[in-house]
């Protein structure tokens, strides 16, 4: 296990950073099992491939990105709301439209993304790899000022309380069906951000991508959890760090993982069993606490 | 300040657990008036109430808030005019966010809750300052999540929240109910207070029949969906703990 294998786990892991955070909000905020993911990840993706071998320029590409996954959050938010079905399902459903939609988005399972002019390469001044290095750590900077920005407004303080306490919001004045429409919303627009930029890290979009995404998004999140427990650390600002430190952890976990000579593909069935682990040892904890 | 007008409600209809919650009620409710509802268990009075929030909506019927015909409008939109204290202390606040955020909430009631971080230094002082007011020292930790707080602190500070934005009609289901004794009289005394204070009409639902005869300025007794009695403040204050008992009868 060298340096360089633990620096990709870390880059690759402030990629997943955003989708991480996505899951804290539809998951942990909202309360609301969400996977959508799986498919607005693979969008994030998908539009980010055939915008940049198209020719157009990275930052577009991410705002055309970040709105298609918002778009596919905010379906399944309608979905559950107007039909009052369960989360899972209205996930389950609008995932599975996005295959087809993928497909069509991309035209064909697999766009290469080699000799482009992607976001890692607006650096030239600076080797590649360094560019990847500063891009990721910038974006991932600017994610969490925005999140903590988000959360600590007065639309934040609804959207926290909405998952927590959704009779008394009601009767102060929200509208809790708008609030879960626009946190999915934003959850998945993060989501689609971390299939733009793993798409363009690891040179590729496929339409298979986003198989099980969600589940490596939940282990961010529970490692961080795990984390803060330990920290005993309250305020908005932790909660994010700590999602951000779980899925570089989980990254790396899988990264030793695969350094032990573990077959890739073993690698999903790995996942889900970390990410089990992860779980029983948190709830086992809560047992012991009682 | 609040007509129903032939109101009914049976929920589970056509089903064996149908059930008739309110029927025909007709009730004119003047602006300050605090009516106490008293009624044994399933005789339609938290359903009354709820009718007015607007989390349930009636089957017939219609129900005026200030002169509009709120009927059809949903509780989001009615909170305008209607701040609640629930049964359960643990439905009126937030649990994982601190009484600052809790309060911040509760001061745009009848607002947008828009991109503007508004849990300053000036609005601080004024939650410590209205907090302050129930002289239970809470002002000095509110960073701390309502989660950590007992019932009876957290329905206090709901009474408190009721009031950061304009309000003129306040319903109180059962407030005390899972509440110690002690808790339950400094709740109704804050409550009382806070309600003659601000001029507001309220309901307050009880199955205290001491705190219904302490409290209030008119009392109905509901039996099966519909209002078998409607004593007035001069009639009320006359009324017996025994008297009122037999009406369950």
């Amino acid at each position: 296990m060298s340096y360089d294998f633990f620096l990709t786990a870390l880059l690759q892991g402030l990629g997943y950073s955003a989708l991480g955070l996505g899951v804290f909000l539809s998951l942990r905020i909202f309360n609301i099992p969400d996977i959508t993911t799986d498919g607005s990840y693979t969008l994030g993706g998908a539009i980010t491939a055939v915008m940049i071998t198209g020719g157009f320029h990275p930052f577009p590409t991410m705002i055309l990105a970040i709105f298609g996954g918002m778009l596919s959050g905010a379906t399944t938010g309608w979905i559950l709301t107007r039909f009052k079905i369960h989360p899972l399902l209205a996930g389950i459903l609008v995932m599975t439209a996005l295959y087809s939609i993928n497909l069509m988005v991309m035209g064909r399972s697999n766009i290469p993304l080699i000799n482009v002019n992607d976001i890692y390469s607006l650096l030239p001044f600076i080797s590649h790899d360094n560019a990847v290095k500063f891009i990721l750590i910038f974006i991932v900077v600017l994610l969490i000022l925005f999140i903590t920005w988000l959360l600590k407004t007065d639309f934040g303080i609804a959207m926290r309380a909405t998952g927590n306490s959704e009779a008394m919001v009601r009767s102060l004045g929200v509208n809790t069906n708008t609030m879960k429409i626009a946190g999915l919303a934003i959850a998945n627009g993060f989501t689609a951000l971390s299939g733009y930029l793993i798409a363009q890290y690891q040179g590729f979009a496929d339409i298979n991508m986003g198989i099980g995404i969600v589940v490596s998004g939940l282990g961010s999140v529970m490692i961080g959890e795990a984390l803060l427990h330990r920290w005993m650390s309250k305020g908005i600002i932790y909660n994010v760090l700590a999602v951000i430190a779980g899925s570089i952890l989980f990254r790396c976990i899988i990264a030793a993982a695969l350094s032990f000579g573990l077959n890739p593909n073993y690698l999903k069935l790995i996942t889900a069993i970390i990410v089990l682990f992860i779980v029983a040892i948190s709830t086992s904890k809560k047992v012991t606490a009682r | 300040m609040i007509q129903l007008e032939k109101v009914s409600k049976t929920f589970n209809k056509g089903l064996v657990t149908e059930t008739v919650a309110l029927q025909n009620i007709s009730i004119n409710i003047s602006a300050k008036e605090f009516i106490v509802v008293v009624g044994a268990n399933g005789s339609g009075k938290s359903t009354l109430l709820n009718c007015i929030a607007g989390n349930i909506l009636p089957d017939s019927g219609n129900i005026y808030i200030d002169d509009n015909d709120v009927t059809e409008w949903p509780e989001h939109k009615r909170s305008k005019y209607i701040s609640r204290i629930f049964q359960n202390p643990m439905l009126g606040t937030a649990p994982d966010l601190n009484i600052l955020e809790n309060f911040r909430l509760a001061s745009l009631r009848t607002q947008r809750k828009g991109l503007h971080i508004g849990t300053d230094k000036a609005f601080t002082d004024i939650v410590k300052e209205k907090i302050s007011f129930l002289k239970m020292g809470m002002e000095n930790g509110i960073d701390k999540p309502m989660g950590s707080l007992s019932g009876g602190q957290r329905q206090a500070l709901t009474l408190v929240m009721g009031i950061m934005d304009e309000c003129q009609i306040m319903l109180l289901d059962e407030p005390t109910a899972a509440l110690d004794p002690r808790s339950s009289v400094l709740v109704m005394e804050k409550a009382q207070e806070i309600i003659q204070k601000h001029n507001l009409t309220a309901l307050l639902v009880t199955h205290h029949l001491k705190d219904a005869l302490r409290y209030g300025n008119r009392l109905l007794m509901m039996k099966e969906g519909v209002i078998v009695e409607d004593y007035s403040y001069d009639q009320k204050s006359v009324l017996t703990f025994e008297e009122l008992a037999q009406l369950f009868d």
